[in-house]
């Protein structure tokens, strides 16, 4: 579905993306992880049509880097790390402008937004303020605008994408769980995801491919079980990292994936 | 906290129930309410002025061919005093506003006003060459041009100027407010020295014209000059609702309106052609008439919220209403003679604008 | 079509006859132009004046009339509101689109020339005695007129040495606004047997302090501010601190003049009043 070839981006002298090869899958949730400054939202902001970049991408067979801005809308979705908004408009309104380039006109639009809301936790918030609402809120609405906008994951035969940058950072566990289950659930569907996360453990449990980052490389890419290694994420984080190991000189430690398999059981 | 002041800008209470949130019943209400209240300003506009002239009579003798009825004053009065007059306060007035909520959809600011960010000076500009270089230097370009001369000129002023502040003040899809009022005090004294220097080279002819123009005032009111702005103006008004996708996607950024489907950089040129254009037939005929851009979308934004949709029309039927409710005053105030326009709109607009920037303070980056 | 021809016809008999006839002659006089006002009064025809201009100041009776604005941003319905059938309009008027759609209307509307030479004064009290229909008066006024402005320049053929002398119309900023040629200011000037030391433009311009102490004029001449017995005191200081002004012979011998603006520089029946006034503060003569 998405195929980046030789990806390479330049700002001012700085070389930030050196030649990225990457694609990304339909029915697959794809992970971008990497330390900080390896290059992972440039290369986001490249595969979204946002900046220029030298190499080919293209998505479903769209040529990312000519294709016109309302086309690539109608095939993939976008969260930013952080939205600001200039004006007060209500969460329902933000929601709304999910659907700039318009539905359907079989789409019941207060409908669908609604359901979006719900699909994110936040029903019953339509009438609020955005302004109003906590960093995880706002972050959680912003999701339900980008889920408006592409809601059904496989649009006239041809599957569509979520790209999600930290889609995460500010929420708790509980919500951090419920958005990587979306995402999830937005893959099974035949849609695709690609995300940027932090959190090496969500990845390791909801990740079908990882991709890992590396001074604007990718230094490992495959399914999370290749991908996760001590060796590769030494290499890369320059700290030392146990995987599948309780770490020495502790009892016990508290671990998201348990969390989460009590809650989706 | 400061984020919880914003929204004491946030207009009235959504309703609960299956659509909170959704204002745009609400919106289309109020809009049928504005143009209810257009049309009874108008009417009063044209019944009401120094002379006791009837404009029912008036308007009985000419529907009903009885000529004799009135006199040829009263006649000038009604048709080519009071009805151009109505005409070019409702199209200022309404592209005041208009401009001003584009400009301020498209630098994502409620602070954003041609007038205060150097715009309507840049377009003044271009006016006061044409006006004191029109019969010299560039007479081609205003043989050429005819009629138009002027409202082009402050067009291309208007342009250049807005071009360039947007230019200045945006960085990465982001628009510092900052830079952007400190731009446009740099690009206001900029246009108001090469001005002063248009104004030293006029003669006193030129002058004349010079010194009404500055002054604000649509009491120049001619059938001419209604036919000069009508082309550019109307047009515009009729363009904007298909700029309000747009301007509601710009809220998030340039990035995300780019995600969500909106071509950005044809967008900001459009927008920006359409402010300079606007402002610029505005300036040109009618000269410094400030604040009808900030104060009209803000109290708009204040009751039905910031969806341009409702906020771009609203605007053009509100910018209408005060700006013949203002020179209504302007007129009466004084009458027989009466004040500029300007000055009515710059006391009721610029305390207007300190109390939204106190209430914003904490808000900005400045 | 044939309808407008029929008005434009009718506007141009009713016109003719305004001029000419005692019997049609205009009954509301709308005067605009503080020297246009004056003549009227001095004419004796005040009773028939229904509104002014708000730059006729004088004489002070007039300040009772309605005020239509300023001479050049004269509002159409304010000017039809006095229901006026002939106005007197000093040429300067505007704004040319208002006065257009005015004389659209068929009352009779007369441009004064603004000619500041004592021709000039003659012809404008010529042309409104003629409109107002009182020649006789209007010659009267003229001989007058005349009379006082060669008595108080009788004396000044006999002078060799004229003051230079520099019209100061405004101070802003320490930014000094002068008069070139051309202007009611140089016209005065000249009449009242000075010599304008301006002369390189024409005008009122703005000029360099360095060409203030170039010009070093005898004398600096300004306008009163609204209100005869303005404090004096205060303007003066502020000329004598400034760099280029206080190094004139004028501020150092202390000659400032300064006269009513309306009275110095309308060119209205007060012109010999002002030329004698003038000429004595130049040159110091007793004139009576």
């Amino acid at each position: 579905m998405l195929e980046a070839h030789n990806i390479q981006v330049r700002l001012g002298k700085t070389d930030i993306l050196q030649g990225i090869d990457m694609s990304a899958a339909k029915g697959q949730f794809t992970v971008i992880i990497g330390p900080n400054g390896s290059g992972k939202t440039t290369l986001m902001r490249a595969l979204t049509g946002e900046i220029k970049f030298d190499g080919s991408a293209r998505l479903n067979g769209v040529d990312i880097a000519h294709a016109r801005p309302a086309d690539l809308a109608g095939m993939r979705g976008v969260l930013p790390q952080s939205t600001d908004l200039s004006f007060p408009f209500t969460v329902h309104e933000v929601v709304r402008l999910g659907l700039t380039m318009g539905v359907h006109s079989h789409v019941d639009i207060s409908g669908r937004i609604d359901d979006a809301l719900s699909a994110v936790d936040m029903n019953g918030f339509g009438g609020r303020f955005y302004q109003e609402l906590s960093g995880g809120e706002q972050q959680r609405v912003q999701l339900a605008r980008v889920l408006a906008q592409v809601w059904e994951p496989v649009f006239q035969h041809a599957p569509r994408c979520l790209f999600l940058d930290e889609p995460i950072s500010s929420l708790d566990i509980r919500h951090q769980l419920q958005i990587m289950q979306i995402a999830r659930r937005y893959a099974a569907a035949g849609g695709g995801v690609v995300a940027i996360l932090h959190d090496l453990n969500l990845t390791a449990q909801f990740a079908d491919h990882v991709v890992l980052m590396h001074q604007g490389r990718v230094h490992a890419s495959g399914p999370p079980r290749q991908v996760l290694t001590s060796a590769n994420l030494e290499a890369v984080y320059g700290c030392p990292m146990a995987v599948s190991d309780i770490p020495q000189g502790m009892d016990f430690f508290v671990l998201p994936l348990i969390a989460a398999i009590r809650e989706t059981s | 906290m400061a984020m919880s002041s914003i929204s004491l800008d946030a207009g009235a209470p959504p309703r609960a129930g299956m659509l909170a949130g959704d204002r745009s019943a609400f919106a289309r209400r109020i809009l049928l309410v504005l143009v209810v209240c257009l049309l009874f300003t108008a009417v009063f506009s044209l019944a009401s002025g120094a002379t006791d002239t009837s404009a029912l009579l008036v308007a009985w003798a000419l529907l009903s061919g009885q000529d004799s009825l009135i006199t040829a004053v009263e006649r000038v009065v009604i048709l080519d005093i009071r009805m151009p007059r109505l005409l070019l306060g409702m199209m200022i007035g309404a592209s005041l506003a208009v401009s001003g909520a584009t400009m301020q959809g498209l630098f994502r600011n409620p602070l954003a006003d041609p007038g205060i960010v150097g715009v309507s000076a840049g377009a003044g500009l271009g006016a006061v060459t044409f006006i004191v270089l029109g019969a010299g230097v560039l007479s081609p370009v205003a043989v050429l041009l005819g009629l138009y001369h002027v409202p082009f000129a402050a067009f291309a002023g208007g342009l250049v100027f807005t071009f360039a502040l947007y230019r200045i003040s945006t960085r990465n899809g982001r628009t510092s407010v900052a830079t952007m009022l400190l731009a446009g005090i740099a690009l206001g004294a900029m246009a108001g020295a090469f001005t002063g220097l248009l104004v030293f080279w006029a003669d006193d002819q030129q002058l004349r014209d010079l010194t009404f123009w500055g002054l604000g005032s649509v009491a120049g009111a001619t059938w001419p000059k209604v036919l000069a702005v009508a082309p550019i103006i109307v047009p515009i008004l009729l363009l904007s609702p298909f700029m309000a996708r747009g301007l509601n996607a710009m809220t998030l950024g340039e990035a995300t309106a780019q995600h969500l489907g909106v071509n950005v950089q044809i967008f900001k040129r459009v927008a920006i052609v359409q402010v300079a254009a606007a402002t610029g037939a505005s300036v040109a005929v009618s000269g410094g008439i400030g604040f009808v851009g900030i104060v009209v979308p803000h109290l708009l934004r204040l009751l039905i919220g910031p969806d341009h949709r409702y906020l771009l029309p609203a605007c053009a039927l509100l910018g209408a209403i005060m700006l013949l409710f203002a020179d209504a005053i302007a007129r009466q105030i004084v009458a027989p003679a009466e004040l500029p326009i300007g000055i009515i709109t710059a006391t009721i607009g610029a305390p207007f604008f300190l109390w939204i920037l106190l209430r914003r303070r904490g808000l900005m980056d400045i | 079509m044939t309808s407008f021809l029929v008005a434009a016809a009718a506007t141009l008999a009713v016109g003719a006859s305004t001029a000419n006839s005692e019997q049609l002659r205009a009954q509301r006089v709308l005067a605009i132009g503080g020297a246009v006002t004056e003549i009227v009064y001095a004419l004796g025809e005040q009773d028939r004046l229904v509104g002014r201009d708000s730059t006729s100041t004088y004489p002070l009776e007039a300040a009772d009339l309605p005020d239509v604005g300023y001479i050049r941003a004269l509002s159409p319905e304010g000017v039809l509101s006095v229901k006026p059938d002939l106005v007197l309009a000093r040429e300067n008027n505007g704004p040319p689109e208002a006065v257009e759609v005015l004389k659209s209307t068929g009352i009779r509307w007369v441009d004064v020339p603004d000619d500041f030479t004592l021709d000039g004064v003659d012809e404008n009290i010529a042309i409104i005695a003629a409109e107002l229909g009182v020649p006789e008066k209007g010659n009267a006024l003229r001989t007058k007129v005349a009379a006082d402005i060669a008595r108080a320049r009788k004396r000044l053929a006999a002078i060799d040495d004229r003051q230079k002398v520099m019209f100061v119309l405004t101070v802003e900023d320490d930014k000094i606004n002068t008069s070139g040629t051309g202007t009611a200011a140089n016209g005065i000037i000249e009449l009242a047997g000075g010599t304008n030391v301006i002369a390189d433009f024409a005008g009122y311009k703005q000029i360099s302090d360095e060409a203030v102490i170039e010009a070093a004029p005898d004398i600096i001449l300004m306008m009163n501010g609204r209100g005869e017995a303005a404090d004096h005191a205060a303007p003066n200081a502020l000329l004598e601190a400034h760099p280029a002004l206080s190094t004139t012979p004028a501020v150092k011998n202390g000659r400032i003049i300064r006269m009513d603006g309306l009275l110095l520089l309308g060119f209205g029946p007060r012109t010999g009043e002002a030329v004698s006034q003038l000429a004595q503060a130049f040159y110091g003569h007793e004139q009576h």
